[in-house]
């Protein structure tokens, strides 16, 4: 009976080591899906999040066409996958035999911090010496961990209000100042029946950029760099005051539909396009859907207003950024791309079609773009001074305290959860954060 | 009688005796080929039976068994899914698991599925088999329909279902509103009292099909005398089914039931799709916890050991639950 097991036993083992034998000779033999060199020519592999529509996935696929056509000795080889699926996909990939050589990634400590920490990036230094991206410091900033720079910024996004601008005309109203303004404006959208703002937080993270909004104003940048990287708290009375403004009073008040978890971030969008909410608060990555799906009237955009007297401090900042694998075999054709990616061609191609907006100074005039486009525009491409900006938050903070905010604010929203208890889940998920390493260091 | 008895096994210990006679003088005239050629029969069985298990074991090793020994070593460090080093840390995963407040409401949300998601699809597939089995018309077209949710995939079910309980533009509070119900209309997704009772019905809808078939399958077997003649001896349709059609096919009701309750413990794909444990943690359950945590947290320890708990926990339920069943039986 010992020697019938046995045999079997053998049989399947032997099978296995031969399949694992099989499979570990394809994997680093250095076919011609793998990166590195091959005939002469560098294989480059690029891994980022998918587009949005078709159209802009066919535009992705050319400017990678435009970077061959350029680059003769290097083949790109280009994968995309959605965006909410790169957190999974991505550590994973880095640790194969094949890791993407350039990559996508969302900039925060929870995110590319991480790979940081863990050496699973590139370090960017030399190639910011060898081609002097002309990146603003405040970008650099959100792409440096330890000291040392790994990434390069993405495209600058403000979060902020987009309001119908008919309506308003119709109701009197301009673009608020403050939240008595608002208030007003909310009311009498109230009266003519559409509702005030086109919220929806099923997914749970659009309610963390209302948060940022309101706190970015109450605290201004100091304030909140004081709980991020000093002696300030979550739990502070001004946090307590943006949680309960945005998510209790403006509750009460019925400034968002009913249901508002269980309504997604792209109901809220289109209650926002058939005209039949007043105000749209998101940001700045939504111009292009505006742009092709509003046809019945004017779009503006405004920033959170002034909250009793406070400053009115957008938060901006940049969404992603491009690195590069620590372990790639072909650093210089990753170096090649990403300063292609900051080529006049490759940012006009940014700007008009993808409606992106570079981490450096641009003249505006020179692009042609949308009016609500050219508005956004205007106003970032003059952010050489980050402290006029406020902050969205889950960018900076860590994993554990954006589940905390995002499911708190849903239970806030529902009543069952006060502003003050949440607060203090926030100060507790900090504390826990801060004392694994997880926030980030100060700049 | 006696001495009729007696001749009578006489006479078959008679034919025995002959019988083995033969069969012994047969092995005796040609034992020692036999005994050879047995020996290489059974090296040439045991060599294809490898061959044939061999696929289907490694693809279980590959994919079960070596993740699952894996995600127990995972349980013990603190990796956080990225980094090369992955601390050990022991059993603190396990001491804070239990300390972990989050862990008993997802707990308790578990087995409220388990014991509503495995009981009511049961339930609704016993009767649709038992009323397939009893009329002969439409039978494949029924056994179909029922069948389709089962083959949909469940990111379908969630989408469509998270149509169906739009606050906006739902078909169910449309439907409400329409027989004068305005009061019961609400965000059934978004609502904490409603949100995890909402989803186990789209998972209800999404497996009864599959109990119902099979199910239906082991009513094959059920001898129809038999229940035509309890019929006869007065029994309602009732009684037939407790009495006689559901313990004819009580190993195949066992089977399905033992499935279903062991999916309920590792459900994840519904939550996730259609609620991502919200709102707040109103529909989180041990398996989008342990997901949360391994995927979206960087916490892959922790995740491990809260995948490690579901394990035993479904292991332990599903024997427990077949124990009793044979116990019953």
């Amino acid at each position: 009976m010992v020697k019938r097991w046995s045999s079997l036993t053998a049989a399947s083992l032997v099978m296995l080591l031969t399949a694992a034998a099989c499979g570990g000779s394809s994997a680093g033999g250095g076919d011609a899906s793998g990166g590195g060199e091959e005939g002469g020519t560098t294989i480059l592999r690029v891994f980022e999040g998918i587009q949005e529509t078709p159209r802009l996935e066919a535009e992705a696929e050319k400017a990678i066409e435009d970077f061959e056509a350029q680059n003769p000795d290097i083949d790109v080889q280009r994968e995309s996958v959605a965006v909410e699926n790169q957190r999974t996909v991505i550590q994973t990939r880095l640790r194969s035999d094949q890791p993407p050589d350039v990559f996508g990634y969302d900039t925060g400590p929870g995110f590319a911090g991480v790979l940081a920490k863990a050496d699973l990036l590139h370090s960017l230094e030399d190639a910011y010496e060898k081609y002097d991206w002309p990146i603003y410091d405040w970008a650099q900033q959100r792409v440096t961990y330890d000291g040392t720079l790994y990434g390069v910024p993405g495209s600058v996004e403000q979060l902020g209000v987009y309001y119908n601008k008919e309506l308003f005309s119709d109701m009197g109203f301009e673009e608020p100042q403050s939240t008595d303004n608002l208030d007003a404006i909310a009311n009498a959208a109230q009266d003519e029946g559409i509702t005030p703002f086109a919220f929806g937080d099923q997914e749970q993270w659009p309610a963390g950029h209302l948060f940022s909004m309101a706190l970015s104003n109450i605290l201004g940048r100091e304030g909140i760099d004081n709980i991020l990287y000093g002696d300030g708290k979550w739990s502070d009375p001004q946090v307590v005051e943006a949680i309960d403004l945005m998510f209790s009073q403006y509750t009460e008040n019925g400034y968002y539909p009913d249901d508002v978890n269980a309504i997604t971030y792209d109901d809220a969008n289109t209650l926002f396009y058939a005209g039949e909410a007043a105000m749209l608060p998101t940001g700045t990555w939504l111009i292009p859907d505006l742009d092709e799906l509003v046809q019945d009237f004017e779009v503006g955009f405004f920033p959170f207003p002034s909250v009793d007297g406070s400053s009115i401090s957008p938060p901006g900042g940049v969404g992603g950024g491009l690195f590069v694998a620590a372990n790639t075999e072909v650093p210089e054709a990753a170096f090649k791309y990403l300063d292609y990616t900051m080529s006049q061609e490759s940012v006009e191609r940014g700007i008009e079609t993808f409606n992106e907006i570079p981490a450096f100074q641009i003249d505006p005039a020179e692009y042609s773009v949308s009016p609500l486009f050219e508005t956004v525009l205007d106003e970032l491409s003059e952010a050489t001074n980050p402290d006029a900006y406020g902050y969205n938050i889950d960018v900076l903070t860590p994993a554990n305290f954006n589940t905390v905010m995002f499911e708190g604010f849903q239970e806030v929203l529902n009543g069952t959860r006060t502003p003050e208890e949440q607060a203090d889940a926030l100060q507790d998920a900090w504390a826990e954060a801060k004392a694994a390493g997880d926030t980030l260091e100060a700049p | 009688m006696a001495r009729t008895r007696s001749r009578l096994t006489a006479t078959q210990e008679t034919a025995e005796g002959t019988r083995r006679g033969v069969i012994g003088s047969r092995l005796n005239a040609t034992g020692r080929r036999k005994a050879v050629t047995g020996g290489t029969i059974r090296g040439a069985e045991l060599r294809t039976a490898a061959l044939f298990i061999a696929p289907g074991f490694l693809l279980y090793a590959v994919f079960m068994l070596f993740p699952f020994i894996q995600s127990i070593y995972y349980s013990f460090t603190d990796w956080n899914g990225a980094t090369v080093n992955m601390p050990f840390v022991g059993l603190a995963n396990y001491i804070d698991m239990f300390k972990d407040p989050l862990l008993w409401s997802a707990g308790w949300h578990t087995v409220v599925w388990i014991v509503v998601g495995t009981s009511v699809p049961v339930a609704i597939g016993l009767l649709l088999a038992l009323l397939l089995w009893s009329n002969t018309k439409f039978v494949v077209f029924f056994r179909t329909l029922y069948f389709i949710p089962f083959v949909i995939p469940v990111i379908v079910t969630g989408i469509v279902w998270g149509w169906i309980y739009h606050p906006l533009f739902g078909i169910l509070n449309s439907m409400l509103e329409f027989f004068g119900l305005d009061s019961l209309t609400r965000g059934w997704l978004g609502d904490p009292n409603t949100a995890l009772v909402a989803v186990i019905v789209a998972a209800i809808w999404g497996s009864f099909g599959f109990v119902t078939v099979v199910l239906f399958a082991g009513l094959q077997g059920v001898d129809r005398g038999i229940v035509e003649a309890a019929e006869v001896d007065g029994a309602s349709w009732l009684q037939r089914a407790r009495f006689v059609i559901i313990p004819m096919i009580a190993p195949v009701l066992t089977l399905v039931t033992a499935i279903t309750l062991i999916g309920g413990f590792a459900v994840v794909d519904y939550i996730i799709i259609m609620t991502q444990g919200g709102p707040g943690t109103a529909s989180e359950v041990l398996g989008s916890y342990a997901y949360s945590k391994a995927f979206e947290q960087n916490s892959v320890g922790y995740g491990a050991t809260l995948s490690i708990l579901i394990t035993v926990l479904s292991l332990v339920a599903a024997v427990a639950f077949l124990r009793f069943r044979e116990r019953e039986q």
